[in-house]
């Protein structure tokens, strides 16, 4: 029993960050239509850069700020420069586009920083507290506060302002919304810039656990958008939910069946969410169900 | 003359076939002369990444899925004929097995995608690809691990084993141009057709009564009894095979050949294996840096070259067709 | 054609208890300013969306059907902006238009190039014919679509749709993008389609064309059917000038009009 609490909570810190992936992903899915495959990648390239500017003698809350900020920069030059002139292309082509990026940034980040793991100081002390035989770290702890309070406050921004409703708006038709004087390549620009920086904060915060690797970030995108399908692709909720969901699944699997398998559940849930429901557990019909 | 013409008009429906029937006979026969050593292995490469590429572009260039789990096919493909073959079943047979097991995997993903609205391809063979590499990794028993299974007995055709690289090459150059023949046949089929009507617009595609379901998941059966031909001929080429054949990064070099080609074009998608295959080995030593120009290629090639080889090769067929009006005008005026 | 239908978009009312009837050997008008749900009429028949209500076409009952068997019964449709990606040629469009006819099969191109030649030299003949029937260059064959002219592109669209030989055609905002001589050209030529036996409805806002063109017309206005009649009759009633009052490109087709979804539900 005190087993199955303490992977519940450890799993609920990770999910929070995971859904920080997650919603990024499913803001810029919301708002383009496109897959991003890269955003593990830059949720690594946050961790690098943090790193960086910690080694350059910056101290470690600035470091980890500009690193934030630098993935927010990153992904918006992607938008501009990669991504832009492909909209008018089917939608496979930006799609593949993002894939390119993610070998990209992935040879790159190997090319600079080199294969072998990195340390980055977390933001907080890694020494456990016992509460009833239960060890929780005050990391996890800071990770499920920011990654909980950034999530709901992009929630709210996103849902009650005009930016939210012009953003679904473009996804839906690009050309009625322009009428109403918003600019869908703004919004576009918008979209990936918070992505970009929701995965950059999402990577400081997990790279302590899972090591600064430029391979992890594949795993990062892929649990990301699991996340996002498991909670409905679009749905901004949902992806938190569904975060937090596969976090606790795979922490569960790796301790009661193998943690070889633990990203093969991740699959497989996605698998059963296409099967079963493909709209997931808060997102819509009109997203995901093929109408003709 | 007028028989001569009228023989050659006889023969210009079948140019097709006797561009197949020939050129997989002359190359068989002279290509295993040409080349050699090293030179040859990268040409029997070439034949087996030309095969699954072209599969891949039945279902991405041709229809607009986005897979790319291409490579995972294959390795159902190589699983399926290794383990058949060392249960003792027969050689031809073991091939055709290969296909099927590669196509029922990829109809699998087919049928799941006829629910789905079409973006969300990339994900289920995402999913498909990995779960492959991770059973392929883990169920030690049956696929050996990381460490994979051996090819217990090499086949033979005609009595000649297919050990060595010169005796496998024909075996690969007359399966790639036959598989470019099947592929060619279907873009100018009405099947093809309706592929790229599907990629064109789905609602066009729905009102010229195309049944668009149906068409998607035929489409992956044959791309993936293609992948599954070209994991059996990796089989035999290597007598060995193991999870990291098969992994996202080849997945995506083939989508990198697709990419290369263009426009769903066959020929291009051939010519961009031979290109990329060869341009591979000398990045395989690179690691990083041969990641790098993958990953920069395809996003240069998707913005500057949206038309990959087959716009080029417009270019060229526009040229040589004005060249060939003009001279034939400045011949009927003399 | 269609009975009571009710569409709506996530709560908002697209179509409210909408009835029309085309008969056969018809042309038929539905016209209404922006928003009245006149491309949206065309989408629920077109199976694009879901509705509720009746749908009769050609004597089936297809509310329940895919697109695909809805337009495997003899009617075909056209967008009112035409999604063609920019390597296809006028050809390739001709043959997606064709598929209804199950020639050139995957196995004969394979196995028996000949008979597929021979199929191929009659679908040429008959795309030839169709474009003739419009009045465009049969020699654009090879061209790529995107490298016309707008009111060529949609003349093809309807070359298109026709070559599936279809007995109820659907046209969707035709004259949009077309010439003052592209428009009279369009009406001349589908009055001799209808001579020939072709049924046709067709959603418009040049109220100049349908006038000319039409045998019915339909009013929509924000979702509901005012009233339909004979366009000489119908086009001067007081409410239908008053559903048409602040809506002035109702004369001529006007490039800038804001596109209505360009004919496809949002995706």
């Amino acid at each position: 029993m005190t087993l199955l609490i303490q992977t519940l909570a450890s799993g609920v810190a990770a999910g929070a960050v995971y859904a920080l992936i997650a919603v990024g992903f499913s803001l810029i899915y919301k708002t383009t239509r496109i897959i991003n495959l890269a955003q593990g990648d830059l949720a690594i390239l946050g961790g690098y850069l943090s790193y960086t500017y910690l080694r350059v003698g910056l101290p470690l809350p600035v470091a980890l700020i500009a690193g934030v900020l630098s993935t927010g920069v990153a992904a918006a030059v992607i938008e501009r420069v990669a991504l832009r002139p492909l909209y008018k292309r089917p939608l496979a082509i930006p799609i593949l586009c993002t894939v390119g990026i993610a070998v990209l940034l992935e040879s790159t980040m190997q090319l600079i920083w080199g294969s072998l793991p990195l340390f980055l100081p977390p933001v907080a002390s890694t020494t456990p507290w016992h509460v009833e035989g239960i060890a929780i770290t005050p990391l996890q702890v800071v990770m499920f506060a920011i990654a909980t309070a950034s999530a709901i406050g992009l929630l709210l921004g996103i849902g009650r302002t005009r930016i939210g409703r012009a953003m679904r708006g473009c996804a839906e038709d690009a050309e009625v919304t322009s009428l109403f004087g918003v600019n869908p390549d703004r919004m576009y620009l918008l979209a990936f810039t918070v992505g970009g920086l929701l995965a950059g904060l999402a990577g400081i915060l997990i790279v302590p656990t899972i090591g600064l690797l430029p391979s992890s970030g594949l795993n990062l995108s892929v649990i990301g958008f699991s996340a996002a399908v498991l909670g409905g692709l679009g749905s901004l909720p949902g992806a938190i939910l569904g975060g937090v969901l596969i976090s606790i699944l795979v922490n569960v699997t790796e301790v009661y069946v193998s943690s070889n398998y633990a990203y093969g559940v991740v699959y497989l849930i996605m698998a059963v969410v296409l099967l079963v429901r493909v709209r997931g557990l808060l997102g819509d019909d009109l997203e995901a169900v093929r109408r003709i | 003359m007028t028989s001569a013409v009228r023989a050659v008009s006889f023969l210009v429906p079948a140019r097709r076939l006797i561009v197949f029937v020939v050129g997989a006979v002359a190359c068989a026969i002279f290509l295993p002369v040409i080349f050699s050593g090293l030179n040859l292995l990268i040409v029997n490469q070439a034949c087996i990444y030309g095969i699954a590429a072209l599969g891949l572009n039945v279902i991405f260039g041709m229809t607009s899925l986005l897979s790319i789990a291409q490579a995972a096919l294959m390795g159902v493909g190589a699983y399926t004929f290794v383990l058949t073959a060392n249960r003792g079943i027969g050689f031809p047979a073991t091939v055709v097995l290969a296909c099927l097991g590669a196509a029922i995997v990829s109809a699998i993903t087919g049928l799941i995608s006829t629910r789905v609205r079409s973006h969300y391809f990339i994900l289920i063979t995402l999913a498909l690809a990995e779960t492959v590499t991770l059973v392929a990794a883990n169920d030690l028993s049956l696929t050996g691990g990381d460490n994979g299974v051996a090819l217990n007995t090499i086949p033979t055709i005609f009595g000649d084993s297919l050990v060595t690289p010169a005796a496998f090459a024909p075996l690969a150059i007359a399966s790639l141009f036959l598989v470019w023949y099947l592929a060619e046949c279907l873009r100018t089929s009405r099947f093809g057709v309706a592929l790229r009507a599907i990629s064109t617009d789905e609602y066009l595609a729905a009102v010229s009564g195309v049944a668009i379901s149906r068409y998607r998941l035929a489409a992956t059966v044959v791309g993936g009894a293609f992948a599954g031909l070209a994991g059996a001929m990796l089989a035999i080429s290597d007598a060995f095979i193991g999870p990291q054949n098969f992994q996202l990064d080849t997945g995506i070099l083939l989508l990198l050949m697709v990419v290369l080609a263009g426009g769903g074009s066959n020929t291009g998608t051939v010519i961009a294996s031979a290109i990329l295959t060869y341009l591979s080995q000398g990045l395989l030593t690179l690691a990083a840096v041969g990641e790098l120009i993958y990953g920069v290629a395809i996003v240069v090639l998707l913005i500057a070259v949206p038309d990959g080889l087959a716009g080029v090769g417009h270019l060229i067929e526009r040229q040589v067709r004005t060249g060939v009006r003009l001279l034939t005008v400045r011949v009927q005026n003399h | 054609m269609v009975d009571e239908l009710d569409v709506s978009f996530g709560g908002i009312h697209a179509l409210r208890g909408v009835s029309l009837s085309v008969p056969l050997g018809a042309i038929y008008g539905i016209v209404g300013p922006n928003g009245s749900g006149k491309t949206t009429v065309l989408n629920a028949v077109s199976g694009f969306v879901r509705s509720s209500g009746g749908i009769h076409v050609l004597g089936h009952s297809v509310s329940r059907w895919p697109s695909h068997r809805r337009f495997g019964l003899g009617m075909a449709r056209t967008f009112q902006v035409p999604k063609i990606s920019h390597t296809l040629t006028v050809w390739e469009l001709m043959r997606m238009g064709d598929h209804g006819r199950r020639d050139r099969a995957w196995w004969k191109e394979t196995l028996a190039p000949w008979a597929a030649a021979r199929e191929e030299r009659e679908t040429r003949r008959r795309v030839g014919d169709t474009l003739e029937s419009l009045g465009l260059d049969t020699g654009l064959l090879d061209t790529r679509v995107q490298t016309l002219a707008q009111g060529i592109i949609k003349m093809l669209d309807v070359a298109r749709a026709l070559m599936a030989a279809p007995t109820l055609l659907l046209l969707d905002e035709p004259t949009a993008g077309m010439n003052e001589a592209e428009i009279a050209n369009l009406a001349q030529r589908l009055q001799a389609l209808n001579a020939a036996g072709l049924t046709i409805a067709v959603v418009e806002h040049n109220i100049r064309f349908l006038a000319g063109a039409c045998h019915i017309v339909a009013v929509l206005h924000v979702g509901r059917k005012i009233c339909d009649g004979r366009p000489e009759e119908v086009l001067i009633r007081p409410d239908v000038i008053e559903a048409y009052l602040g809506d002035v490109d109702t004369g001529f087709a006007d490039p800038s009009h804001a596109p209505e979804n360009q004919g496809r539900p949002a995706s």
